[in-house]
């Protein structure tokens, strides 16, 4: 039940990841997230109109399947989660 | 250790030569001079902190004789704003076109660098600002807390102010800051697609002309050049975030970060669907081929590699939105034998720097 916050792009071009046990999390939000997830994976593409270079992207992983922070519906419990994974981001070694 | 160096570099102690520099600031030509044998001191390279290390007066020397030759048509017009550590933008204006330094120095950094950077396209290209037709150059410092980056939003730059513990402030590098604003010249140029291969070459447009603004700042030749982007704000004297000279190589067994993942060649190229298709990982490879290219030119790199990928650059037929690395390779070709005719060596070079990345 690993949910992993993404972080890439950015100016230094290097990965930061979060993981989050939700097993640890209450039952409702658990399930939010599977539910999110479970409607399967989308791209987000860079739009023609999106003129931001260099600014960081982020993405959630949940059971293999990764989807752009930006297409997701979160309620407040995972909005308050994802807030908690930024502040506790690692650069991934490469 | 003194060998095949000038004397001066040898002799003067690293305080003498900055004193030297204070004294020479009022005779710009001296004053130039001085910068270059203080930009070649091994003491001040392996510090990487050179360009930190420039006075205000010193940075105003600098820029004074090519400012004031600018026509009240086209003037550098900049400002720069304070986000006061929130993700707001612009954020409360501190410092404007015309106005004395202010206390903060990411402020005065990146006013400073903003003034390198348009006098690098005007002098040279008679490009007037970011849009070639007078922009205000709008930056932010300060942004979000600790913030680990910089970015242009596709109207303004944005700085953070590092960790503190493995980046200082975003402002530190004028490679930086020239980088940023060159993604605002490609905006409104051949606005490469930020994905993919045309992302790459988007990012390594920003990488080489940031560090050619670095190099005319400090009036460097191809050899002198450290070619690293961002060793000031990557912390500690052995790091750096790229090198086009060699990359791969900007940071090895870096505590945080590891290492820097840039491929120099095709051989290398990467996929990476997390970064736009690896836009800031591609992006060693045609850095390297610019490298390549101006190490056998020679000379200061601005005087024609750099000429010749800017008329690449500015080419809408040759190099389109989703223009690709041998789309690139060949507009530079072309623009090589354009812009020297009479010799071929030019145009073999750019030519033979894109086979030996892969191109």
């Amino acid at each position: 039940m690993k949910l992993t916050l993404i972080q890439s792009g950015g100016f230094v071009g290097k990965t930061k990841i979060a993981e989050e046990d939700l097993s640890k999390q209450p039952q409702a939000l658990q399930q939010h997230v599977q539910t999110i997830f479970s409607k399967g994976p989308a791209k987000a593409e860079p739009s023609a109109g999106d003129l931001n270079r260099d600014k960081e992207t982020y993405s959630l992983e949940f059971n293999g399947t990764n989807l752009p922070l930006n297409t997701i519906r979160m309620n407040d419990d995972l909005q308050k989660l994802i807030a908690k994974m930024k502040g506790n981001l690692k650069y991934k070694k490469s | 250790m003194c060998i095949k160096r000038h004397s001066i570099q040898c002799i003067i102690p690293p305080y003498m030569m900055e004193k030297l520099m204070e004294k020479a600031e009022n005779k710009p030509t001296a004053f130039k001079t001085k910068v270059q044998a203080y930009a070649t001191d091994d003491k001040f390279r392996s510090k990487r902190q050179l360009f930190s290390k420039l006075s205000h007066g010193a940075k105003r020397v600098l820029l004074h004789e090519s400012l004031k030759k600018a026509t009240k048509k086209a003037a550098v017009n900049r400002a720069v704003y304070t986000a006061k550590n929130k993700e707001t933008q612009p954020g409360t204006l501190v410092r404007k076109e015309g106005q004395a330094p202010v206390k903060d120095k990411d402020v005065n950094r990146a006013y400073d660098a903003a003034g390198y950077t348009w006098d690098f396209y005007y002098s040279l290209f008679g490009r007037n600002s970011i849009d070639s037709k007078g922009m205000k150059i709008i930056q932010t410092v300060h942004y979000g807390v600790k913030y680990d980056n910089a970015f242009w939003d596709g109207e303004q730059m944005i700085y953070g102010d590092g960790d503190g513990k493995i980046f200082s402030s975003f402002t530190t590098d004028i490679d930086i800051i020239g980088h940023e604003l060159t993604h605002g010249v490609v905006q409104y140029e051949c606005n490469l697609a930020y994905k993919d291969q045309s992302g790459a070459l988007n990012e390594s447009l920003a990488d080489v002309f940031g560090t050619m603004i670095k190099q005319k700042t400090l009036n460097q030749t191809v050899k002198q050049a450290d070619w690293l982007i961002g060793e000031n704000c990557l912390l500690g004297k052995k790091y750096a975030l790229r090198s086009l000279k060699a990359p791969g190589t900007a940071y090895v067994n870096h505590p945080d970060l590891g290492t820097d993942p840039q491929p120099a060649t095709m051989s290398g190229y990467v996929n990476d669907p997390s970064d736009n298709g690896g836009v800031h990982t591609n992006s060693g490879i045609p850095n390297h081929a610019f490298y390549v290219a101006a190490s056998a030119i020679g000379g200061y790199s601005w005087e024609k590699t750099g000429r010749i990928w800017y008329a690449a650059l500015t080419d809408t037929k040759l190099v389109k939105a989703n223009a690709g690395f041998a789309d690139f390779k060949n507009a530079t070709i072309t623009h090589a034998r354009k812009l020297f005719p009479g010799d071929s060596s030019v145009s073999k070079a750019v030519s033979d720097a894109w086979v030996t990345v892969g191109v």
